[in-house]
């Protein structure tokens, strides 16, 4: 339907695990390092314990990049799309990573995160004095496995495709592990006291990632600009998420960071919970539009359909975080 | 005294927020011989985002 192909699903899944994955290594990474530097007690056992709950994330996004890999390894998988709707592909740079090659990378992947879980299973403070090299080595071995092209040397096309997929870890896979951390930080008024006013630094890290996207675009541009409606489409959704980023990372977080100010916590009004959910809504919807419609090559979608699918995607993650916001888990 | 949006925003935000708005406008008349206020959005990005790490 509309020229979308099983393969190209997988491959979305494979970026989307990721990701994920990469994501929740950055920032469990930068929160240990932050838990073991600051001299206040409450704020060095919150930042560890957050840095802690990236693991689940951390072991979705490996489980589903390596189950989306292992369903790829009876397909062709040399294709890929670059974000922002610019499409070019990797067979005319010469890729010289081979599927052996990204396959013993998935296997190391697979192996370090059984051992570092069943580690944590077994013996957590063992673990725990780990944790930052275990988030080393995942960051390490997914950032590679991310970037499906690897040429010999250092050229502008190298850079680019470097540059397009690395991105993902700063935008997508940021988006979803800031809205982990932030329902996991609901638990607990000591949680969002120190975590809120945090929050600036995750907004500097996705700004940083759409700049990097737009950046190796540009080395690429001349030959990869294609004006199809999907092209068009996801233009459309970069200034959504350009129009929403800037409310998020400007009153919203002013706001939140207001709430916690002066040592004690504060309950948003309802308005503002509900603006709240709205933003993120948009800004997850966003990112992981962009990202699925980029590995459809084939789509033959109109704008207006590709509209429609958005805002079904909006509203359905809409729902899900009115869900999560009424029931409450402990993540 | 009320502030202003620049104020409430913060400068770099505002610059990220106009390279949006910007940047949707840019749609209507992008074509491969117009790309200039395409990329003049982008252009608006860059300094928001430069000027948004410098701010926080």
């Amino acid at each position: 339907m509309f020229g979308i192909e099983i393969v190209e699903i997988a491959l979305f899944f494979k970026q989307l695990g990721l990701a994920i994955a990469g994501a929740s290594a950055l920032w469990g990474l930068i929160l240990t390092i932050k838990s073991s530097r600051t001299k206040d007690d409450e704020k060095k056992e919150v930042f560890a314990e957050l840095a802690e709950k990236l693991l689940l994330t951390l072991g979705l996004g490996a489980i589903v990049a390596i189950l989306a890999w292992a369903s790829l390894i009876f397909a062709d998988t040399a294709i890929v799309s670059a974000h922002g709707g610019i499409v070019i592909d990797p067979v005319d740079y010469g890729a010289t990573i081979t599927s052996r090659t990204t396959n013993i990378l998935f296997i190391f992947l697979a192996v370090i995160s059984a051992i570092g879980f069943g580690i944590h299973k077994f013996n957590k403070e063992r673990f725990n004095k780990w944790i930052g090299k275990f988030y080393i080595a995942e960051l390490a071995v997914v950032a590679v496995l991310i970037v499906p092209v690897w040429t010999w040397g250092i050229g502008r096309e190298q850079v680019f495709f470097i540059g397009h997929n690395v991105h993902s870890i700063l935008t997508i896979g940021t988006v979803i592990v800031l809205d982990f951390l932030f329902f996991a930080s609901e638990s607990a008024d000591r949680i969002k006291k120190h975590f809120y006013p945090f929050l600036p630094n995750i907004s500097k890290a996705i700004w940083i990632g759409l700049g990097i996207e737009f950046l190796s675009v540009s080395l690429v541009f001349n030959e990869a600009l294609d004006l199809t409606p999907k092209f068009f489409f996801m233009q459309t959704l970069i200034g959504i998420i350009i129009i929403n980023g800037a409310f998020l990372s400007g009153p919203m977080n002013k706001k939140l960071i207001s709430s916690v100010s002066g040592g004690s916590v504060r309950e948003l009004s309802k308005k503002w919970v509900r603006i709240e959910g709205i933003a993120g809504a948009i800004s997850i919807s966003s990112w992981g539009t962009i990202t699925f419609l980029d590995f459809l090559r084939g789509l033959t979608a109109s704008y207006w359909q590709l509209a429609v699918f958005y805002t079904g995607i909006l509203i359905l993650t809409y729902a899900t975080y009115q869900i999560i916001e009424r029931r409450r888990p402990r993540l | 005294m009320r502030k202003s949006l620049a104020e409430k925003m913060g400068i770099g935000i505002t610059f990220l927020l106009i390279s949006g708005i910007f940047l949707l406008i840019s749609l209507t008349t992008l074509s491969p011989d117009n790309l200039d206020l395409w990329k003049a959005a982008k252009v608006f990005y860059a300094i928001g985002a430069i000027l948004f790490l410098f701010d926080n």
